[in-house]
């Protein structure tokens, strides 16, 4: 945190060079986090050069007694992807293909194809939900930091990522039977 | 495959991302023409808006001048008609 106000300071002195380190640090987090939540195997990381493009014209509005710094840049990423999705048709569950995972004993399927159908109901997720979850279980952030990148109380975060997990225990459950 | 192990590869599968080869420059190119384009530039409404949104007490401040200064106008506008 202290290596990143360190980083932002020079930024906002003029040595745009020194944002190079930012984005090193946070590229994997924010490409990871977008790919999950948008599901999209195309623009995730168009959209993520977009992330690091709209923090570094924003930095200076940045405010480390308010939050740090990666839950802000999150912030912006959750934002971006918000339009994305918006922009995009949503997927919904009637849509989605019917695969053999279903009624087949697992140990018969291709691993592959298990992932997959996980992806596949990851995707049919609610974007609320999605992101929660992505947040929780994919980025390791805790409830209270998803609360202030959402802009909403800790219970219904907690709630958001529960109902999310019954939905996939229950999908994984559906796959291993 | 037991749930939880399913549920390990995927979670493994899923952090499973990396970057394009130049995706940081990418990034810094697009840094660099913003740069060379607000210096030539005289006037930054960007610069300008940025700098607003992390300032709710001058908004405010612009808010309440602007309402003033209507009232000013619709002021100066009844009396002008009802002295005329």
């Amino acid at each position: 945190m202290s290596d990143d106000l360190e980083v932002i300071h020079r930024v906002l002195n003029g040595d745009a060079e020194a944002f190079r380190l930012i984005v090193a640090r946070y590229e994997h987090a924010v490409i990871r986090m977008l790919r999950n939540i948008t599901c999209d195997a195309e623009s995730y990381q168009d959209l993520a050069q977009d992330v690091f493009f709209t923090a570094y014209r924003k930095l200076r509005t940045f405010d480390p007694a308010r939050s740090s710094f990666s839950t802000w840049l999150f912030t912006i990423a959750r934002n971006k992807s918000i339009n994305a999705l918006r922009r995009k048709r949503p997927v919904v569950m009637s849509e989605l293909p019917e695969t053999a995972v279903r009624n087949d004993p697992c140990e018969q399927l291709q691993q592959r194809q298990v992932l997959d159908e996980l992806d596949r109901q990851l995707a049919a997720l609610p974007a609320a939900q999605r992101r929660a979850f992505v947040f929780a279980e994919f980025e390791g952030l805790t409830y209270d930091e998803i609360a202030r990148i959402e802009s909403t109380r800790i219970g219904t975060i907690r709630s958001r990522i529960n109902r999310a997990k019954t939905k996939l225990r229950a999908a994984m459950e559906k796959l291993c039977t | 495959m037991k749930v939880d192990e399913i549920y390990r590869l995927w979670k493994d599968r899923a952090g499973q991302v990396k970057p394009l080869p130049d995706f940081r420059d990418g990034v810094m190119n697009r840094i660099y023409r913003y740069e060379a384009q607000r210096r030539t530039r005289l006037w930054d409404s960007d610069w300008l808006l940025d700098w607003l949104a992390g300032r709710p007490l001058v908004k405010a401040a612009l808010v309440a001048a602007g309402a003033m200064g209507g009232l000013l106008r619709v002021a100066f506008v009844a009396y002008a008609l009802l002295h005329c």
